[in-house]
Parts: C-alpha cells; sequence; structure tokens
C-alpha cells in the first residue's frame, strides 16, 4: 500500500511540472494531463480498495444483517466518487455551471437509490406503532 | 515490461491466498498507464514546436489543424482512461 502511495506521490510531482510546462503554450492539453493523471490515481487507488468492500461485506453478514441493506450504501459511495471526478475536472477546466448541473444529477440519483432504503425504515417503524 | 511481468506474478500469488480478484485483475495495468502522463506531455511540447514552426512559416490554417489533431488525440487517449476508471469504480461498488 505504502509503495502506491510513493508512487501516485512520485506521479503526482511529475504531472504537475509537466502540466506547467504545457500550459503555458496548450492550457487545454495541460488540463488533460490533469485530468489523466486523476484517473490513473484513482485506478492505482480502487484497484486496492476492493479489499476494504469485501471486509464490510464480510463483518455485516457476521453481524447478521441483511447483506441487501449495504448495496445501497455502496451504491451511493461509488456514485460520490464519480460524481465528485466529474465535478473536479468541469471545476479545473472552468465551466462551474456544468459542474453545478453535474452535482445535482449526482444528488438526485444517489438520493433514487436511498429511497427503497427510507421507505423501508417507515415501513419498520410504522409495523413497530 | 518487467513492471507489468512483475505485477502478473503478484496477483497469481495474491490469487492462491484469496478468492476475490477484482483487485487483483485491476491492478494489473496501472503499472502500464504510468507513461500516458508522459505520452500526453510529450505530444502537447510537439503541438507547440510545430505550431510556432507552421505559424512562423506563414501556414495558420495548418497550425490550427495541427493543433486540433493534437487535443483530439489526447482527448481520446484521456477519454479511454476515463472510462476505465469509471468501469472500475462501477466494478467496486456494484453498480
Amino acid at each position: 500500500m505504502e509503495a502506491e502511495l510513493v508512487r501516485i506521490a512520485a506521479i503526482g510531482i511529475i504531472a504537475a511540472i509537466l502540466a506547467v510546462i504545457i500550459s503555458e503554450k496548450r492550457p487545454e492539453l495541460g488540463l488533460l494531463l490533469g485530468l489523466a493523471f486523476g484517473c490513473i490515481a484513482l485506478m492505482i487507488a480502487f484497484s486496492k480498495a476492493g479489499a476494504i468492500v469485501m471486509v464490510l461485506e464480510d463483518t455485516v453478514n457476521k453481524a447478521g444483517i441483511d447483506g441487501q441493506l449495504l448495496v445501497p450504501v455502496l451504491k451511493v459511495t461509488g456514485m460520490a466518487y464519480i460524481t465528485q471526478f466529474s465535478v473536479d475536472a468541469c471545476k479545473d477546466v472552468g465551466q462551474n455551471s456544468i459542474a453545478g448541473k453535474v452535482e445535482t444529477v449526482g444528488k438526485i440519483m444517489m438520493l433514487v437509490v436511498s429511497v427503497p432504503i427510507a421507505t423501508s425504515l417507515i415501513k419498520i417503524i410504522s409495523s413497530i406503532i | 515490461m518487467s513492471g507489468c511481468l512483475l505485477n502478473e506474478l503478484c496477483c497469481r500469488k495474491e490469487k492462491k491466498h484469496t478468492e476475490e480478484p477484482s483487485p487483483c485483475v485491476l491492478g494489473e495495468d496501472t503499472g502500464m498507464n504510468v507513461d500516458l502522463i508522459f505520452k500526453i506531455a510529450a505530444i502537447g511540447i510537439l503541438v507547440s514546436i510545430l505550431n510556432i514552426v507552421l505559424t512562423k512559416s506563414g501556414r495558420e490554417e495548418m497550425a490550427m489543424m495541427t493543433t486540433l489533431a493534437g487535443v483530439v488525440v489526447v482527448l481520446l487517449m484521456v477519454a479511454k482512461e476515463i472510462v476505465n476508471l469509471f468501469d472500475t469504480v462501477k466494478a467496486l461498488f456494484g453498480f
């Protein structure tokens, strides 16, 4: 894990310097370089994050909680990562309005995914009462 | 090349221990991706040099075409990477 961190940190420094060099003449290519670095860094990070999800599922199974309850949580986490990545990319390019729209769509879709959990909670509460 | 091989070997070793294939499969192409940044930087420098040369020799339209081609090529490369990343996130969080 620490090897990956060192690798990403080194790549980050190199990418930043290269982006500054390119941005002088071609700002759009500098932005694309930043985006490419983001993709690479997140790919390396997520390729190691599978273990966390596995541990989480394992813990939920051992605790006797319904496994279906974890699915929306994971889904919303992934959606949040994707939305944040896209919003950051749009803001880097300077399109704040597009970034805002992507953020709104992400929020609505996360709400849609999490509504079944909320309704099941309401059902449980109403059955208790 | 050797990094890739090493990565593959590590993957195989990990596969014996754990049944979870996804982190291993996903980690396979991370070593290869590092040179994408260098590729983009090289294209950027090349395009700006070509742009200067073509502009000085009075071919403004060709200079613009070169710029456009460079941007499109880099955009294609980055788009492939973004799709890759989103697929990874989808696979990881079970979309």
